[in-house]
C-alpha cells in the first residue's frame, strides 16, 4: 500500500497478485472434479452439464432434414408455465425446443451486407425496447434430443435508467432421475435500472429451488436455497443497464454489433418457422467465439430481429439460442412472476 | 526427437491442479471453478487428441476455461458474488491480521469487475502473461487488453508501478 499525490492510500500492483494468489485456497478438488467428468462421460449422465458432447455421435446432421413442427416461442413460453405448478416432483418441462436444424437452401442473389444487417439489426431492437424479451437456450441437443433449456424473461427489453427491471429464468436439464428436462430452478430479479456506467446494485430476488434433481441447493456464491424451497432475499445483483441482454442469455445488440463489424458474415437468405430469413455464419474473427464453430444465425428479414442461433453447427450436439420479442400484454407479464409450487415453504438462503 | 503427446489421464496427473487453482482464482468461487472446469475438461476429453498435438495443450485449457467463464458469466443470470474470498479458510492460508482486511476488501472489489477486467487482470498479474498473450486468449487487441486492464486497476486503485510490460515477470509455470 502506497500513497498518491492527495495522500489518499493507494494499492501496489504486488498487493493485487498477492490477492489474486490467496484466492487458490477455493481450488476444488482434483478428484471430485475427474470423477464428475468421468461420469458425465458415461451413458448415464447427470444432468448438471449444459453442453455435453458425447464421444463418435453418428453424424445425422448431414443427413438432409426438415426442420421440426415448432411453436413459437411465446407459444413455448406459455406451455412451460402451465407445466410448472401443481405436478410431482421433480417438475418436468414440455418445452418445444427446437432441436432440429433447419434445411438450408440459401438464396445467394443480392445479399446484404454484414454491415447493413447488423445496423438494421441495432435499429430494429429500438422499436422493441418496452417489449418483453424472451430467451431459449437450447444445450447439447443430440439426435433430436436436449441436455437443457435455459428460459428468460426480460422486461422492458432496453430499460431506462429508473425505470424497474424485472428478469426471470427458468433452468431445465436432462437428468438420470427423471425422464425429460426437470425444471431445477425458477427466479426472477427486480430492480430499479442504475445510470449508466454503475453496474450492480441491490434489488430483490425471488428462487425456487427443485427437490428431486439431485442438487443440493440452487444460487451463487454460497448463497443457496435448499431444495424444495422457495426464497426471497435482498442481494446485489448485475445490473442490464441500457443495453438489450437483459434476459441473461447472449445479448442481440453484442450479436448486432459484432455483425455490423463483419464478424458475421451473410451466407444467403432462405426461411425459417415461414419468416423470410437472413442467414449469416460467424467467422471466428470477432472477440466472442461461440466455441466450437460454426455458428450460424437467423435474422429476420422484414423485423431485423434474431430468431434464431445455431453453435456447433456439424458436431455431434449442438446448442441453440432462441429469440422473441413480446407485447407486454397482461398475460405476457404473467410470465415474469415466478411459480412457486404448492407445498413449497420459504426459506432463508444459507451462507 | 518427437516428443511423445501427453495423454489426457497425464495432463489430468500432472497439470490438472494447476488449472484449478487458475479456475478458482479466475472464478473466486469454489463452486463456479468447478462447474468450469468440468465442463471444460469434458469438451477437451472429446478432442484430446487434436488438443494434445498443439504446443502448450495447458495454455489451450486455460484459454477453454476463460471463454468458458466469460461464457457462464453471459448465460448466468445477474447475481453478484458477495465477495471473493469472504469464505475464509485459515487452514490453508494463515495471513496476519493487518492486511488481512484490506486483503478481502480487495477481493471483494475484483469480484464485482466486469468478467473481461477480472479476466485481464488474473492472466496479466496470476498467470504472468503478457499482454498480446492475453490478446490471444480473450481474442481480442492487444490495446483492449491495456484498456481493460487500466480500467480496472483505476477501479481498484492499483498503481502502476511500471509499464504494462513489467507485470510480466511473476510465475511463468505454476504446477
Amino acid at each position: 500500500m502506497t500513497r498518491d499525490g492527495n495522500g489518499r492510500p493507494m494499492r501496489t500492483e504486488d498487493d493485487l497478485r498477492q490477492a489474486l494468489a490467496t484466492l487458490e485456497r477455493h481450488a476444488p478438488s482434483a478428484d471430485s472434479v475427474l470423477v464428475a467428468v468421468r461420469h458425465a462421460s458415461g451413458p448415464a449422465r447427470p444432468g448438471r452439464f449444459s453442453w455435453l458432447r458425447p464421444p463418435g455421435g453418428s453424424p445425422w446432421w448431414r443427413r438432409p432434414r426438415l426442420i421440426l413442427p415448432l411453436a413459437t416461442a411465446a407459444a413455448a413460453a406459455g406451455l412451460v408455465i402451465t407445466l410448472l405448478p401443481g405436478s410431482a416432483s421433480p417438475r418436468t418441462v414440455s418445452v418445444p425446443v427446437q432441436t432440429g436444424l433447419p434445411r438450408l437452401a440459401p438464396d445467394q442473389a443480392g445479399l446484404p451486407s454484414a454491415a447493413s444487417v447488423g445496423q438494421a439489426m441495432l435499429t430494429a431492437f429500438q422499436g422493441v425496447r418496452g417489449d418483453i424479451e424472451y430467451t431459449m437456450q437450447t444445450g447439447g441437443v443430440t439426435r433430436g434430443v436436449a441436455t437443457s433449456a435455459n428460459q428468460g424473461w426480460s422486461w422492458p427489453a432496453q430499460p431506462d435508467p429508473g425505470q424497474q427491471q424485472v428478469e426471470r429464468t427458468v433452468w431445465a436439464e436432462r437428468t438420470h432421475r427423471v425422464a425429460g428436462l426437470a425444471v431445477f430452478e425458477d427466479s426472477a430479479v427486480g430492480y430499479t435500472t442504475p445510470a449508466a456506467g454503475v453496474q450492480t446494485v441491490r434489488g430483490q430476488v425471488t428462487m425456487v429451488c427443485y427437490a428431486g434433481t439431485g442438487q443440493t441447493g440452487c444460487g451463487w456464491d454460497g448463497r443457496q436455497t435448499p431444495p424444495g424451497t422457495w426464497s426471497q432475499v435482498s442481494q446485489r445483483v448485475w445490473a442490464s443497464t441500457s443495453d438489450i441482454s437483459a434476459a441473461g442469455g447472449l445479448s442481440p445488440a453484442d450479436l448486432a454489433r459484432g455483425v455490423a463489424k463483419a464478424y458475421w458474415q451473410v451466407v444467403g437468405r432462405t426461411r425459417l418457422e415461414g419468416q423470410p430469413a437472413i442467414e449469416l455464419s460467424e467467422t471466428g474473427r470477432g472477440p466472442v467465439v461461440y466455441d466450437p464453430l460454426p455458428t450460424l444465425l437467423w435474422v429476420n428479414a422484414r423485423t431485423y430481429l434474431p430468431i434464431r442461433m445455431v453453435n456447433g453447427v456439424g458436431h455431434a450436439q449442438w446448442d441453440v439460442n432462441e429469440w422473441a420479442f413480446l407485447p407486454p400484454t397482461p398475460g405476457n407479464l404473467a410470465l415474469l412472476r415466478v411459480r412457486i409450487p404448492p407445498g413449497y415453504p420459504r426459506s432463508v438462503p444459507s451462507r | 526427437m518427437v516428443e511423445a503427446a501427453l495423454t489426457f489421464e497425464e495432463f489430468a496427473a500432472t497439470r490438472l491442479p494447476a488449472v484449478l487453482r487458475f479456475a478458482a482464482v479466475l472464478t473466486g468461487d469454489r463452486g463456479l471453478a468447478e462447474d468450469v472446469v468440468q465442463e471444460v475438461l469434458l469438451r477437451a476429453s472429446r478432442r484430446w487428441e487434436s488438443i494434445a498435438g498443439l504446443d502448450r495443450p495447458e495454455a489451450y485449457v486455460r484459454k477453454m476455461i476463460v471463454n468458458e467463464y466469460l461464457s457462464w458469466r453471459r448465460r448466468s443470470w445477474r447475481l453478484v458474488p458477495s465477495g471473493a474470498g469472504t469464505e475464509v479458510d485459515g487452514r490453508l492460508t494463515p495471513d496476519p491480521a493487518a492486511g488481512h482486511a484490506e486483503r478481502e476488501a480487495l477481493l471483494a472489489e475484483l469480484a464485482r469487475l466486469p468478467a473481461r477486467q477480472r479476466a485481464v487482470l488474473v492472466l496479466r498479474y496470476y498467470e504472468g502473461f503478457s499482454d498480446s498473450e492475453i490478446a490471444e486468449t480473450l481474442g481480442c487487441a492487444a490495446g483492449t487488453v491495456r484498456g481493460y486492464a487500466s480500467r480496472a486497476l483505476a477501479l481498484l486503485r492499483v498503481e502502476m508501478t511500471g509499464p504494462p510490460s513489467s507485470a510480466q515477470h511473476v510465475i511463468k509455470e505454476k504446477s
